[in-house]
C-alpha cells in the first residue's frame, strides 16, 4: 500500500492505495465521487475523464498513485457551489446534449479543459476534442449544438426560433 | 424545418421542456447501479470458458478459494441446485412453436461459446475476485462447434436437448395463388441480403447488486429496463413468490433491448448472495459485455417482390410496409450457434425494413424506375385509408405517402440529382438512399398488454405520478412530467415523476417496444383527467358553483380568470385528507387516482429517412454529408426529446450499416472485444439531421405514437441504398454488410464475392 496526497476538487486529500488501484478506482470508491463512470476501461469511451493538472485524463488508465502532489478535478467539482450549473453543463442541457446520461461526465470534462484552455475556442476545437468520447444515445446532434453554442455561434435565440418553427 | 401543428390549449404538451433528469447527470450525482454500495457488500468475477465448444473435465477452485479476500467460490454444481427453474418463457414464447433449451446459470457440464459463464468468485473487492478467478484451472475436451449460421443446421448440436440446432420455423401457409401471381408478373425481382452481428453496446454494461436479509426476502439493484419482468424472472430462478423479491433500477445507462432481459450472469450473481447472505454486485466489464452480452441482428433475409409492367405491386415475400401490396407471404426460421445468444436490439421490423427497402432499390434499377417514383406509385396513400394490409392489419391515422413527400422535398430531390450527374462527370461519387417504413410501434399484448400510472396529489398540492413503464434515457420522468401537469392544470414545478421500483408502483412492461410515451402517457393522462374532474367536484361543492363553471389553471381552481370564485389546488388537497366532512357527499377522502391504460394492440408511426453520402472510390470510404426525415409519429409531447430519441436511431443505422462489427475466427473466438475493434459512431460519424413532422394524432387518449426504435429501424436501408446509388455507374450492387472501406473497395474493383 502506498500513501498518497493530492489535490482533489480544491481540497487537500490523502489516501493509502494499492500501487495497481486506479484513479478512476480511487475516486469512485475511495472517495465516493461516483460521477466519472467504468464506460471501457481501456481508454477509449472517454466516461471516465477528469483533469490532471488541468489536462483532461482516462481516469481508467492512470493510477491512483500516479496523481501523488496532482491536482485533480472531476465533475463534481464543475458546477457552481449553489448548484447553477457551468456554461458546459447548461449547453449540453439546453441542447439535449444526454439522454442515458452516462458518458456526459467525461464529456463535461473534456469540454470544460477546452474551454478553459483554447483561447476562443471555436466549432472545430471542441468536435476535435470529442474524437476521444463515445455517446450511444443522442447520434451526437444534441452534443454539436451545445458545442455551437460554446463557440458562440448558437444562440439561445436559434433555440427559440426552432422552436417557433415547430 | 416542417411545423407540427401547435398544440390549443395545453401549457407544457408539444414544447421542448428541458429536462428534469439533467441536473443529477450533469454533476456526477446520478444514480446507476454501480454507484451504489451497501454494508458489507462483496463483489463477483466470472471464470469463462476459453473455447467455443466442450466438456468439462475438470475445475480445481482450491487455489481460488485460499486466495486473498475470497469469500465463496462456487461452479455450476453448487449454484444449480438452487435453481429452480431451466427456461424463461415468461408467457412471451409459445413453447410447442420454438424449441428452447434448458437453460443454467453457469456452464453444465460442458460449455457453449467463448465466454460461456464456469464459475463465480465472491470476494472483498473486484480486483481480489478477478485475482482469484484467475487462479481456477479448468480442464475441457474441445468439441467442433459451430459459429456461422450458414451452417449451424449442419452442425453438431449446440444445445444437447435440441436435435438439429433449430430454433424455430414459422411462416404464412402454402399459397398457389400468391405462386400463380409470382409465376405471371411482368417483373420479378429478388434480393437477398446478409446483416453482420452487432451488439447493442449501451454505454453503461450490464451490472447488479443482490441483497438478501435473514429472512427470505431480496433486494435488486439492477441495470434493468423493466424491473417488473426483472422481479419475476428472479423470483421463478431461486423459488421466492414474487412479492419477496424487490427490484430498483437507478439511471440506466442505456439499454437498447439488452437490459430488457435478466441473463445467467445476474441469475448466479443472485443465487450466490443468496448462499452467502452478503450483498454481492457485478457489473459486467466492457470486454464481457462485448463477448458474453446477448447480441444482435447476425441475419440473412431474401425477399421477392412480384410487380406489374408499370411498376405496381402485385405481391412480395416480405412484410409489405408501407406500400400496397396485394398478396404477400414469408417464412422464417432460427438456428443456435455456439456464440452467444441474440436479444432484442432497437428494434423489431428492422431487419425486415432494410431487406425490403434495400429490394425496393433493386427493383428501380431492375424496373428502369427513379427509387422515389417507384415508391411513390406503391406507397399507401392518406385518400385512401382505412388500409387493410394483405396480412389482415388495419392501418388508419398514418401519412406514409406525406412524409415520403416531405422528405423529398426538404432534401431538394431533383436538384440533388442534377448535381449527382454534374460531379459524376467529374469523377465524385454522390448517392441518395431513401427508406419508408410504418412501424407497428408499441405492442401491447401478453406481458406487455397495459401500463399503470399511480397519481396522488399529497395534502400540499404536490403531485406525485408513480409510473410502471420506466427510462433508459428515454426523457420519461420529463416528458410524464408534462403530460401530467398538463391534465391536471398545474405548475410542471409541483409535479414529480417515479418509476423504476417493483416496491412504489404496479405491474408494467418498463422501457420497450417504443412503448412508453403513448402507453404510459395514456395512463397518466387520463389518471390526470379523473384527478381534475374530482379536484373541481370539490371545489364546485367549497365555492357552491357548478363543476362545468369552473377549470384549473396554473394550480387555481376558478371560474375564469379574475373571478373571486377561486381556490388554490393546495386547499383542495389539504381539505380532501385532513377535513373529509367538506367533501361532497359519498366521496372517498384523499386525492388517489390509478389508471391502468390497455392501448389499441399497436400503433402505426410512418416516417422516409433519406441520406446523402458520398463514396471515395480510391478508398472505399463513405461520408454521409446529409440526412433528413419527414415522419409522423403523432402528438409530440416534447419535440427536443423526440428527435434525440430518432437521432440517436439513425446513429445506431449509420455504425451498424458502415462500422460495427462482432466479428469470431473458425473456432469461435471473439475478434471484437474492445472499442478498438468494435467500431461505435463517434462524433465524426454522424451528419447533421434535418427534421420534418407530421403529427397526425394516434386514436389514443394523448394522440402519441411510438418513436423510440423508428430511427434504427429505417436508417440502415437509406446508407446502403445511397452507397449503392453513388456506385450505380459502376454497376455495383452491395448486399452484404457491414459496407466496410475494404468491401466497398473490393466491389468497385469487381469483387462482390464479399470479402
Amino acid at each position: 500500500m502506498i500513501p498518497i496526497r493530492l489535490t482533489l476538487n480544491g481540497e487537500p486529500v490523502e489516501g493509502t492505495v494499492e500501487p495497481r488501484k486506479t484513479l478512476l478506482d480511487f475516486l469512485r470508491v475511495d472517495r465516493t465521487l461516483t460521477g466519472a463512470h467504468a464506460g471501457c476501461e481501456h481508454g477509449v469511451c472517454g466516461a471516465c475523464t477528469v483533469i490532471v493538472d488541468g489536462v483532461p485524463v482516462r481516469s481508467c488508465l492512470m493510477l491512483a498513485v500516479q496523481t501523488d502532489g496532482c491536482d485533480v478535478r472531476s465533475v463534481e467539482s464543475v458546477a457552481a457551489s449553489d448548484g447553477t450549473l457551468h456554461a458546459v453543463q447548461d449547453a449540453m442541457r439546453q441542447e439535449g446534449g444526454l439522454q442515458c446520461g452516462f458518458c456526459s461526465p467525461g464529456i463535461v470534462m473534456t469540454l470544460v479543459s477546452v474551454r478553459e484552455t483554447v483561447p476562443d475556442a471555436g466549432v472545430d476545437d471542441y468536435r476535435r476534442a470529442m474524437s476521444g468520447h463515445i455517446c450511444r444515445c443522442t447520434g451526437y446532434r444534441g452534443i454539436g449544438r451545445a458545442i455551437e453554442r460554446l463557440a458562440g455561434v448558437r444562440t439561445d435565440d436559434d433555440r427559440i426560433e426552432q422552436e417557433a418553427h415547430r | 424545418m416542417n411545423a407540427p401543428p401547435t398544440l390549443p390549449g395545453t401549457r407544457y404538451l408539444g414544447r421542448s421542456i428541458l429536462r428534469g433528469e439533467d441536473h443529477n447527470l450533469l454533476t456526477g450525482h446520478g444514480s446507476y447501479v454501480d454507484d451504489h454500495a451497501l454494508p458489507g457488500m462483496l463483489h463477483a468475477a466470472f471464470v469463462r470458458s476459453s473455447i467455443a465448444k466442450g466438456r468439462i473435465l475438470s475445475i480445481d477452485t482450491s487455489a481460488a478459494k485460499t486466495s486473498e479476500g475470497v469469500v465463496a467460490v462456487f461452479t455450476g454444481e453448487e449454484i444449480h441446485a438452487h435453481h429452480k427453474v431451466h427456461s424463461y418463457l415468461l408467457g412471451i414464447i409459445d413453447p410447442s412453436k420454438v424449441w428452447v433449451p434448458r437453460a443454467y446459470p453457469l456452464a453444465d457440464g460442458d460449455v457453449k461459446f467463448v465466454g460461456d459463464p464456469v464459475a463465480i468468485v465472491v470476494a472483498e473487492s473486484r480486483y481480489l475476485a478477478e485475482d482469484a478467478a484467475e487462479k481456477i484451472v479448468v480442464d475441457y475436451a474441445p468439441e467442433a462447434g459451430v459459429v456461422d449460421l450458414a451452417d449451424a443446421e449442419r452442425a453438431p448440436r449446440v444445445h444437447a436437448d435440441i436435435v438439429d440446432n433449430i430454433g424455430f420455423r414459422t411462416g404464412s401457409p402454402p399459397d398457389p395463388e400468391l405462386d400463380r401471381t409470382f409465376a405471371d408478373a411482368a417483373h420479378v425481382v429478388e434480393h437477398t441480403i446478409r446483416q453482420q452481428r452487432h451488439t447493442s453496446a449501451p454505454m453503461e454494461t450490464r451490472g447488479i447488486i443482490a441483497s438478501f436479509g435473514v429472512t427470505d426476502e431480496a433486494t435488486v439493484w439492477l441495470a434493468s429496463q423493466d424491473v417488473h419482468h426483472a422481479r419475476r424472472w428472479i423470483a421463478e430462478a431461486i423459488g421466492f413468490p414474487e412479492t419477496a423479491v424487490r427490484v430498483i433500477a437507478g439511471d440506466v445507462g442505456g439499454g437498447f433491448g439488452l437490459k430488457y432481459f435478466v441473463d445467467r450472469d445476474e441469475l448466479a450473481v443472485v443465487i450466490a448472495a443468496k448462499l452467502i447472505r452478503r450483498p454481492v454486485k457485478w457489473i459486467e466489464d466492457r470486454g464481457e459485455n462485448l463477448t458474453v452480452a446477448g447480441q444482435s441482428r447476425d441475419e440473412e433475409a431474401t425477399c421477392r417482390l412480384a410487380f406489374d409492367a408499370d411498376g405496381h405491386f402485385l405481391a412480395a415475400r416480405v412484410f409489405t410496409g408501407p406500400y400496397r401490396v396485394p398478396r404477400y407471404g414469408w417464412q422464417a426460421k432460427s438456428v443456435y450457434t455456439n456464440t452467444p445468444g441474440r436479444v432484442a436490439y432497437r428494434g423489431p421490423w428492422m431487419m425486415e425494413t432494410l431487406c425490403r427497402e434495400t429490394a425496393m432499390d433493386k427493383a428501380a434499377r431492375q424496373l428502369g424506375i427513379d427509387p422515389l417514383e417507384l415508391r411513390r406509385r406503391n406507397i399507401i396513400r392518406t385518400d385512401q385509408l382505412p388500409w387493410t394490409t394483405a396480412n389482415g392489419v388495419h392501418l388508419d391515422a398514418i401519412t406514409p405517402d406525406q412524409t415520403l413527400e416531405l422528405a423529398a422535398e426538404m432534401t431538394g430531390y431533383a436538384a440533388f440529382r442534377d448535381r449527382q450527374a454534374a460531379l459524376r462527370a467529374e469523377g465524385r461519387y454522390l448517392g441518395l438512399g431513401i427508406s419508408s417504413y410504418i412501424e407497428p410501434s408499441a405492442p401491447s399484448r401478453g406481458i406487455s398488454r397495459s401500463d399503470v400510472a399511480e397519481m396522488r396529489v399529497e395534502p400540499t398540492g404536490s403531485v406525485i405520478v408513480h409510473c410502471s413503464a420506466g427510462s433508459a434515457g428515454h426523457g420519461i420522468e420529463t416528458t410524464m412530467r408534462q403530460v401530467a401537469a398538463d391534465a391536471l392544470g398545474v405548475d410542471i414545478e409541483q409535479v414529480a415523476v417515479r418509476f423504476g421500483d417493483t416496491a412504489t408502483v404496479g405491474y408494467g412492461a418498463g422501457s420497450g417496444g417504443s412503448r412508453q410515451g403513448m402507453v404510459i402517457g395514456g395512463a397518466v393522462k387520463v389518471a390526470g383527467t379523473r384527478m381534475r374532474e374530482k379536484l373541481i367536484a370539490i371545489a364546485a361543492k367549497l365555492l357552491d358553483a357548478a363543476p362545468e363553471e369552473l377549470d384549473i389553471a396554473e394550480g387555481v381552481i376558478s371560474s375564469g380568470p379574475g373571478s373571486n370564485r377561486r381556490i388554490g389546488v393546495g386547499e383542495v388537497a389539504r381539505i380532501a385528507y385532513f377535513d373529509p366532512e367538506k367533501l361532497p357527499e359519498g366521496m372517498e377522502s384523499g386525492l388517489d387516482i390509478t389508471y391502468r391504460y390497455a392501448p389499441p394492440m399497436m400503433t402505426f408511426s410512418n416516417a422516409t429517412h433519406i441520406c446523402l453520402a458520398e463514396v471515395d472510390t480510391d478508398t472505399g470510404f463513405v461520408r454521409i454529408d446529409r440526412w433528413i426525415v419527414g415522419e409522423d409519429c403523432g402528438v409530440l409531447i416534447n419535440p427536443q426529446i423526440v428527435e434525440g430519441q430518432v437521432a440517436g436511431g439513425i446513429a445506431q443505422g449509420i455504425g451498424g450499416v458502415l462500422l460495427e462489427h462482432i466479428r469470431y475466427d473458425d473456432e469461435g473466438t471473439p475478434l471484437s472485444v474492445s472499442f478498438k475493434d468494435y467500431m461505435m459512431p463517434t462524433i465524426f460519424d454522424i451528419p447533421p439531421i434535418e427534421f420534418g413532422h407530421l403529427c397526425t394524432p394516434s386514436p389514443t387518449p394523448t394522440g402519441v405514437k411510438g418513436v423510440g426504435e423508428g430511427g434504427a429501424i429505417v436508417a440502415p436501408a437509406a446508407v446502403i441504398n445511397a452507397v449503392n446509388d453513388a456506385l450505380s455507374p459502376l454497376g455495383v450492387w452491395l448486399d452484404k454488410l457491414p459496407l466496410s472501406p475494404s468491401r466497398v473497395l473490393a466491389a468497385i474493383e469487381g469483387d462482390t464475392t464479399g470479402a
